[in-house]
Protein backbone atom coordinates (compact mmCIF):
# COMPACT_ATOMS: atom_id res chain seq x y z
CA UNK A 1 0.00 0.00 0.00
CA UNK A 2 1.63 3.46 -0.42
CA UNK A 3 0.10 6.87 -1.39
CA UNK A 4 0.56 9.28 -4.34
CA UNK A 5 4.07 11.16 -4.75
CA UNK A 6 4.31 13.61 -7.24
CA UNK A 7 8.04 12.92 -8.98
CA UNK A 8 7.94 16.42 -11.25
CA UNK A 9 7.19 19.81 -9.75
CA UNK A 10 5.34 21.39 -13.07
CA UNK A 11 4.64 24.90 -10.66
CA UNK A 12 8.39 25.51 -11.05
CA UNK A 13 8.42 25.31 -14.71
CA UNK A 14 6.66 28.58 -15.03
CA UNK A 15 9.11 30.46 -13.04
CA UNK A 16 12.02 29.28 -15.96
CA UNK A 17 13.08 31.74 -18.60
CA UNK A 18 12.24 30.76 -22.24
CA UNK A 19 14.58 28.29 -23.49
CA UNK A 20 15.82 26.72 -20.27
CA UNK A 21 15.33 22.93 -21.30
CA UNK A 22 13.68 21.77 -18.15
CA UNK A 23 10.62 24.64 -18.82
CA UNK A 24 9.19 21.78 -21.48
CA UNK A 25 6.99 19.52 -19.95
CA UNK A 26 7.72 16.52 -21.14
CA UNK A 27 6.09 13.37 -21.85
CA UNK A 28 7.98 10.63 -20.04
CA UNK A 29 7.20 13.11 -16.75
CA UNK A 30 3.43 12.89 -17.09
CA UNK A 31 3.92 9.51 -17.50
CA UNK A 32 5.70 8.80 -13.94
CA UNK A 33 3.20 10.89 -12.42
CA UNK A 34 -0.07 8.85 -13.98
CA UNK A 35 1.89 5.96 -13.30
CA UNK A 36 2.12 7.01 -9.38
CA UNK A 37 -1.12 7.69 -9.09
CA UNK A 38 -2.16 4.34 -10.68
CA UNK A 39 0.52 2.54 -8.02
CA UNK A 40 -1.37 4.33 -5.06
CA UNK A 41 -5.16 3.70 -6.21
CA UNK A 42 -4.09 0.07 -6.80
CA UNK A 43 -3.55 0.13 -2.88
CA UNK A 44 -6.40 2.04 -1.60
CA UNK A 45 -10.01 0.61 -0.43
CA UNK A 46 -12.93 1.23 -2.49
CA UNK A 47 -15.77 2.90 -0.69
CA UNK A 48 -18.52 0.01 -1.87
CA UNK A 49 -17.62 -2.79 -0.13
CA UNK A 50 -13.70 -2.82 0.53
CA UNK A 51 -11.39 -5.76 1.29
CA UNK A 52 -8.87 -5.13 3.99
CA UNK A 53 -6.09 -6.62 4.90
CA UNK A 54 -3.35 -6.59 7.95
CA UNK A 55 -4.52 -4.34 10.87
CA UNK A 56 -7.53 -1.60 10.49
CA UNK A 57 -7.67 0.93 12.98
CA UNK A 58 -10.83 2.88 13.11
CA UNK A 59 -11.78 5.77 15.22
CA UNK A 60 -15.29 5.56 15.39
CA UNK A 61 -17.72 3.09 13.15
CA UNK A 62 -21.21 3.78 11.99
CA UNK A 63 -23.20 0.75 10.64
CA UNK A 64 -25.98 2.34 8.36
CA UNK A 65 -26.78 -1.30 7.02
CA UNK A 66 -26.26 -5.13 8.23
CA UNK A 67 -22.55 -6.56 9.51
CA UNK A 68 -22.59 -9.67 7.84
CA UNK A 69 -20.28 -12.64 7.56
CA UNK A 70 -18.24 -14.37 10.87
CA UNK A 71 -15.70 -12.47 13.07
CA UNK A 72 -13.54 -15.50 12.92
CA UNK A 73 -10.51 -13.43 14.85
CA UNK A 74 -9.79 -13.25 18.32
CA UNK A 75 -10.46 -10.30 20.06
CA UNK A 76 -8.14 -8.98 22.71
CA UNK A 77 -9.20 -5.77 23.85
CA UNK A 78 -11.58 -4.49 25.97
CA UNK A 79 -15.72 -3.64 25.20
CA UNK A 80 -15.48 -0.98 27.54
CA UNK A 81 -18.28 1.53 25.80
CA UNK A 82 -21.74 1.00 26.81
CA UNK A 83 -23.59 -0.80 24.61
CA UNK A 84 -27.43 0.34 24.31
CA UNK A 85 -28.33 -2.02 21.42
CA UNK A 86 -29.42 -5.45 22.13
CA UNK A 87 -27.64 -8.34 20.80
CA UNK A 88 -30.65 -10.58 20.08
CA UNK A 89 -29.53 -12.18 18.24
CA UNK A 90 -26.18 -13.60 19.87
CA UNK A 91 -25.48 -17.62 20.73
CA UNK A 92 -22.57 -19.18 21.85
CA UNK A 93 -21.88 -17.28 24.70
CA UNK A 94 -19.60 -19.52 27.04
CA UNK A 95 -21.17 -19.25 30.83
CA UNK A 96 -18.21 -20.22 32.23
CA UNK A 97 -15.45 -17.77 31.14
CA UNK A 98 -17.83 -15.73 29.31
CA UNK A 99 -19.93 -13.75 32.22
CA UNK A 100 -18.73 -11.91 35.39
CA UNK A 101 -21.44 -10.84 37.53
CA UNK A 102 -24.26 -12.63 39.43
CA UNK A 103 -27.55 -13.39 37.44
CA UNK A 104 -30.51 -11.38 39.51
CA UNK A 105 -33.65 -14.07 39.99
CA UNK A 106 -35.56 -11.51 38.29
CA UNK A 107 -33.40 -13.17 35.41
CA UNK A 108 -34.16 -16.41 35.99
CA UNK A 109 -30.71 -16.66 38.21
CA UNK A 110 -30.34 -17.22 41.93
CA UNK A 111 -29.48 -13.80 43.13
CA UNK A 112 -26.66 -15.50 44.78
CA UNK A 113 -22.60 -15.19 44.71
CA UNK A 114 -22.03 -18.63 47.02
CA UNK A 115 -24.07 -21.05 47.73
CA UNK A 116 -23.53 -23.51 50.83
CA UNK A 117 -22.07 -26.42 49.36
CA UNK A 118 -24.33 -29.88 50.03
CA UNK A 119 -26.61 -27.03 51.01
CA UNK A 120 -30.67 -27.13 50.09
CA UNK A 121 -31.14 -23.62 47.59
CA UNK A 122 -34.50 -21.97 48.78
CA UNK A 123 -35.84 -18.95 47.79
CA UNK A 124 -36.06 -15.93 50.20
CA UNK A 125 -39.16 -12.99 49.63
CA UNK A 126 -39.83 -12.18 46.21
CA UNK A 127 -37.08 -10.89 44.09
CA UNK A 128 -34.25 -11.09 46.67
CA UNK A 129 -31.35 -13.19 46.56
CA UNK A 130 -31.70 -16.82 47.41
CA UNK A 131 -29.57 -18.43 49.96
CA UNK A 132 -29.10 -22.00 50.93
CA UNK A 133 -29.64 -24.33 54.15
CA UNK A 134 -26.77 -26.92 55.16
CA UNK A 135 -27.50 -30.35 56.24
CA UNK A 136 -26.02 -29.95 59.86
CA UNK A 137 -27.57 -33.80 61.67
CA UNK A 138 -27.85 -36.62 59.73
CA UNK A 139 -31.73 -37.51 59.31
CA UNK A 140 -32.96 -34.03 59.55
CA UNK A 141 -35.04 -32.75 56.95
CA UNK A 142 -35.85 -29.75 55.18
CA UNK A 143 -38.26 -27.84 57.70
CA UNK A 144 -40.92 -25.01 57.13
CA UNK A 145 -41.35 -22.29 60.55
CA UNK A 146 -44.24 -20.44 58.31
CA UNK A 147 -42.08 -18.19 56.40
CA UNK A 148 -38.57 -20.15 55.89
CA UNK A 149 -36.60 -22.89 56.11
CA UNK A 150 -34.52 -24.90 58.08
CA UNK A 151 -32.84 -28.00 58.70
CA UNK A 152 -34.34 -29.55 62.01
CA UNK A 153 -34.70 -33.15 63.24
CA UNK A 154 -38.21 -34.65 62.13
CA UNK A 155 -41.00 -34.52 64.70
CA UNK A 156 -41.02 -37.14 67.24
CA UNK A 157 -44.47 -37.62 67.09
CA UNK A 158 -46.08 -40.55 65.00
CA UNK A 159 -44.10 -44.08 64.94
CA UNK A 160 -40.67 -43.75 66.18
CA UNK A 161 -39.73 -46.63 67.67
CA UNK A 162 -41.97 -49.92 68.30
CA UNK A 163 -41.47 -51.64 71.63
CA UNK A 164 -42.41 -55.19 73.42
CA UNK A 165 -45.49 -55.50 75.15
CA UNK A 166 -47.60 -57.94 76.71
CA UNK A 167 -48.32 -60.95 74.37
CA UNK A 168 -46.67 -59.28 71.68
CA UNK A 169 -43.04 -59.33 69.87
CA UNK A 170 -41.17 -57.12 67.69
CA UNK A 171 -38.32 -57.87 65.60
CA UNK A 172 -36.71 -53.89 66.18
CA UNK A 173 -37.33 -50.46 67.22
CA UNK A 174 -37.10 -48.78 63.77
CA UNK A 175 -37.72 -49.44 60.37
CA UNK A 176 -39.23 -52.36 59.13
CA UNK A 177 -40.47 -53.43 61.59
CA UNK A 178 -42.48 -57.46 62.69
CA UNK A 179 -44.75 -57.56 65.51
CA UNK A 180 -45.93 -60.56 66.16
CA UNK A 181 -48.54 -61.91 69.11
CA UNK A 182 -46.54 -64.70 71.30
CA UNK A 183 -48.16 -67.99 71.87
CA UNK A 184 -46.68 -71.27 72.61
CA UNK A 185 -46.31 -73.73 69.71
CA UNK A 186 -44.68 -76.77 71.32
CA UNK A 187 -45.66 -79.86 72.11
CA UNK A 188 -43.97 -80.97 75.01
CA UNK A 189 -46.51 -82.27 78.55
CA UNK A 190 -43.88 -80.32 80.94
CA UNK A 191 -43.46 -76.74 79.43
CA UNK A 192 -43.06 -74.62 82.86
CA UNK A 193 -42.63 -71.44 80.66
CA UNK A 194 -45.74 -69.84 78.46
CA UNK A 195 -45.59 -66.98 76.82
CA UNK A 196 -47.50 -63.68 78.56
CA UNK A 197 -50.89 -63.67 77.45
CA UNK A 198 -51.16 -66.96 77.06
CA UNK A 199 -54.58 -69.16 78.59
CA UNK A 200 -54.68 -72.43 80.29
CA UNK A 201 -57.30 -75.04 81.73
CA UNK A 202 -56.66 -75.54 85.61
CA UNK A 203 -58.06 -77.45 88.58
CA UNK A 204 -58.51 -75.09 91.20
CA UNK A 205 -58.91 -76.34 94.88
CA UNK A 206 -59.51 -73.32 96.36
CA UNK A 207 -63.30 -72.75 96.47
CA UNK A 208 -64.71 -70.07 95.73
CA UNK A 209 -61.17 -68.55 93.69
CA UNK A 210 -62.16 -65.16 93.25
CA UNK A 211 -62.22 -64.25 89.17
CA UNK A 212 -59.02 -62.62 88.32
CA UNK A 213 -56.94 -63.23 91.35
CA UNK A 214 -53.71 -64.22 91.04
CA UNK A 215 -52.30 -67.67 91.50
CA UNK A 216 -49.11 -70.05 91.32
CA UNK A 217 -49.88 -72.37 88.96
CA UNK A 218 -48.68 -76.19 88.97
CA UNK A 219 -48.70 -78.67 86.26
CA UNK A 220 -49.50 -81.83 88.33
CA UNK A 221 -47.16 -84.96 88.55
CA UNK A 222 -48.98 -86.99 90.95
CA UNK A 223 -52.57 -88.03 91.84
CA UNK A 224 -55.15 -87.36 92.53
CA UNK A 225 -55.25 -85.14 89.88
CA UNK A 226 -52.56 -86.93 87.15
CA UNK A 227 -50.00 -85.85 85.34
CA UNK A 228 -49.83 -83.14 83.14
CA UNK A 229 -53.36 -81.46 84.84
CA UNK A 230 -52.49 -77.92 85.56
CA UNK A 231 -54.02 -76.70 88.73
CA UNK A 232 -53.44 -74.25 91.68
CA UNK A 233 -54.25 -74.34 95.23
CA UNK A 234 -53.06 -77.06 97.72
CA UNK A 235 -51.92 -79.04 95.08
CA UNK A 236 -48.69 -80.07 94.86
CA UNK A 237 -46.71 -80.08 91.26
CA UNK A 238 -44.10 -78.36 89.07
CA UNK A 239 -44.94 -74.56 89.39
CA UNK A 240 -45.67 -72.57 85.93
CA UNK A 241 -42.98 -69.78 85.18
CA UNK A 242 -45.17 -65.93 86.09
CA UNK A 243 -48.06 -65.29 87.60
CA UNK A 244 -51.62 -66.23 86.79
CA UNK A 245 -55.08 -64.91 87.14
CA UNK A 246 -58.43 -66.68 87.11
CA UNK A 247 -60.40 -65.61 84.31
CA UNK A 248 -63.41 -67.85 84.88
CA UNK A 249 -64.74 -71.02 85.95
CA UNK A 250 -66.25 -73.69 84.01
CA UNK A 251 -67.83 -75.91 86.79
CA UNK A 252 -67.28 -77.49 90.22
CA UNK A 253 -65.60 -81.18 90.99
CA UNK A 254 -65.63 -82.70 94.25
CA UNK A 255 -68.92 -81.47 95.75
CA UNK A 256 -67.78 -78.26 95.07
CA UNK A 257 -64.37 -78.05 96.77
CA UNK A 258 -62.71 -77.87 93.31
CA UNK A 259 -63.11 -76.01 90.24
CA UNK A 260 -62.15 -75.92 86.32
CA UNK A 261 -60.99 -72.47 86.56
CA UNK A 262 -59.70 -70.41 82.54
CA UNK A 263 -56.04 -69.20 83.97
CA UNK A 264 -54.22 -66.74 81.94
CA UNK A 265 -50.43 -65.42 82.21
CA UNK A 266 -50.22 -61.70 83.28
CA UNK A 267 -47.03 -61.26 84.07
CA UNK B 1 -38.39 -48.05 91.83
CA UNK B 2 -40.79 -49.42 89.52
CA UNK B 3 -39.21 -50.97 86.35
CA UNK B 4 -41.44 -51.37 83.40
CA UNK B 5 -40.69 -54.56 80.91
CA UNK B 6 -43.61 -54.58 78.09
CA UNK B 7 -46.84 -53.32 79.50
CA UNK B 8 -45.76 -54.71 83.09
CA UNK B 9 -44.48 -52.87 85.60
CA UNK B 10 -42.53 -54.03 88.81
CA UNK B 11 -42.18 -52.89 91.75
CA UNK B 12 -40.68 -54.81 95.24
CA UNK B 13 -39.81 -58.16 94.68
CA UNK B 14 -40.05 -60.05 98.75
CA UNK B 15 -40.43 -63.16 100.32
CA UNK B 16 -38.39 -64.92 97.83
CA UNK B 17 -38.47 -68.89 98.59
CA UNK B 18 -36.44 -71.25 96.89
CA UNK B 19 -37.95 -74.21 95.38
CA UNK B 20 -37.51 -77.26 97.69
CA UNK B 21 -37.42 -79.82 94.43
CA UNK B 22 -36.12 -77.77 91.65
CA UNK B 23 -33.29 -75.94 90.67
CA UNK B 24 -33.33 -72.39 89.25
CA UNK B 25 -37.12 -71.55 90.52
CA UNK B 26 -38.05 -68.91 92.71
CA UNK B 27 -41.37 -68.38 94.33
CA UNK B 28 -41.45 -64.51 95.21
CA UNK B 29 -44.13 -61.54 96.30
CA UNK B 30 -44.09 -58.70 93.71
CA UNK B 31 -45.54 -55.58 92.99
CA UNK B 32 -46.84 -55.86 89.45
CA UNK B 33 -49.30 -53.82 87.71
CA UNK B 34 -49.72 -55.28 84.46
CA UNK B 35 -50.90 -52.56 82.13
CA UNK B 36 -50.52 -48.79 81.96
CA UNK B 37 -53.42 -47.37 84.63
CA UNK B 38 -53.53 -50.55 86.26
CA UNK B 39 -53.18 -50.31 90.03
CA UNK B 40 -50.26 -51.62 91.82
CA UNK B 41 -50.52 -55.47 93.53
CA UNK B 42 -48.45 -58.09 95.10
CA UNK B 43 -48.93 -61.02 93.69
CA UNK B 44 -47.12 -64.90 93.90
CA UNK B 45 -44.57 -64.77 91.14
CA UNK B 46 -43.07 -68.02 89.97
CA UNK B 47 -39.47 -67.11 88.33
CA UNK B 48 -37.62 -69.77 86.09
CA UNK B 49 -34.26 -69.48 85.01
CA UNK B 50 -35.82 -70.39 81.17
CA UNK B 51 -38.96 -68.49 81.44
CA UNK B 52 -40.03 -67.55 77.94
CA UNK B 53 -40.92 -64.23 78.55
CA UNK B 54 -39.03 -61.45 78.83
CA UNK B 55 -40.45 -60.25 82.07
CA UNK B 56 -39.93 -63.49 83.61
CA UNK B 57 -36.26 -63.89 82.57
CA UNK B 58 -36.02 -59.76 84.43
CA UNK B 59 -37.52 -61.36 87.56
CA UNK B 60 -34.75 -64.36 87.68
CA UNK B 61 -32.05 -61.83 87.27
CA UNK B 62 -32.90 -59.38 90.05
CA UNK B 63 -33.55 -62.38 91.91
CA UNK B 64 -30.39 -64.18 91.82
CA UNK B 65 -28.28 -60.76 91.29
CA UNK B 66 -30.17 -59.50 94.98
CA UNK B 67 -32.14 -56.85 93.96
CA UNK B 68 -34.89 -58.11 96.30
CA UNK B 69 -36.75 -57.18 99.93
CA UNK B 70 -35.01 -59.64 102.64
CA UNK B 71 -33.21 -62.69 101.89
CA UNK B 72 -33.74 -65.85 100.28
CA UNK B 73 -35.49 -68.98 102.41
CA UNK B 74 -35.63 -72.60 101.29
CA UNK B 75 -38.82 -74.07 100.88
CA UNK B 76 -38.92 -77.41 102.76
CA UNK B 77 -40.58 -79.86 100.71
CA UNK B 78 -44.37 -80.66 101.11
CA UNK B 79 -44.76 -77.19 102.42
CA UNK B 80 -47.33 -74.83 99.78
CA UNK B 81 -45.17 -72.08 98.21
CA UNK B 82 -48.27 -70.01 97.81
CA UNK B 83 -49.47 -70.71 102.14
CA UNK B 84 -45.87 -71.79 103.56
CA UNK B 85 -48.16 -74.43 104.77
CA UNK B 86 -47.99 -77.83 104.32
CA UNK B 87 -50.18 -79.58 101.46
CA UNK B 88 -53.27 -81.36 103.20
CA UNK B 89 -54.72 -84.10 102.19
CA UNK B 90 -55.91 -84.38 98.30
CA UNK B 91 -59.49 -85.95 97.90
CA UNK B 92 -59.34 -88.79 95.81
CA UNK B 93 -60.74 -89.29 92.43
CA UNK B 94 -61.79 -92.67 90.55
CA UNK B 95 -58.46 -92.47 87.97
CA UNK B 96 -55.98 -90.30 86.28
CA UNK B 97 -55.13 -89.86 83.22
CA UNK B 98 -52.09 -88.31 81.10
CA UNK B 99 -52.94 -84.85 79.33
Amino acid sequence: MSNYTKSTNFASKDNLTSGDPLKIVKGTEINTEFDNISTAVATKADLASPTFTGTVNVAAITASSTITGALTGNVTGNLTGAVTGSLAGGTGLPLTTGVTGTLPVANGGTGAATLTGYGAVVMNSAGTAATSVAPSTSGNLLTSNGTSWTSAAPPSSGVTSAVAGNGITVSGATGAVTISQDFYTGSSSTNTSFPISSYLFAIGTSTPTLRNASSALYYSTTSPQGNGVYQFGSANGVALSGTWRTRGVNGFLYCCTTGIYLMQRTA
Amino acid sequence: MATQIGNVTFGQISNVRKSSDEEGVYFADIEISEAEGFPMETHIYCARDNDYAPTGKWVYKQIVEGNIVGTITQLAEGVNPVTGQPYPPQPQTTGSQDL
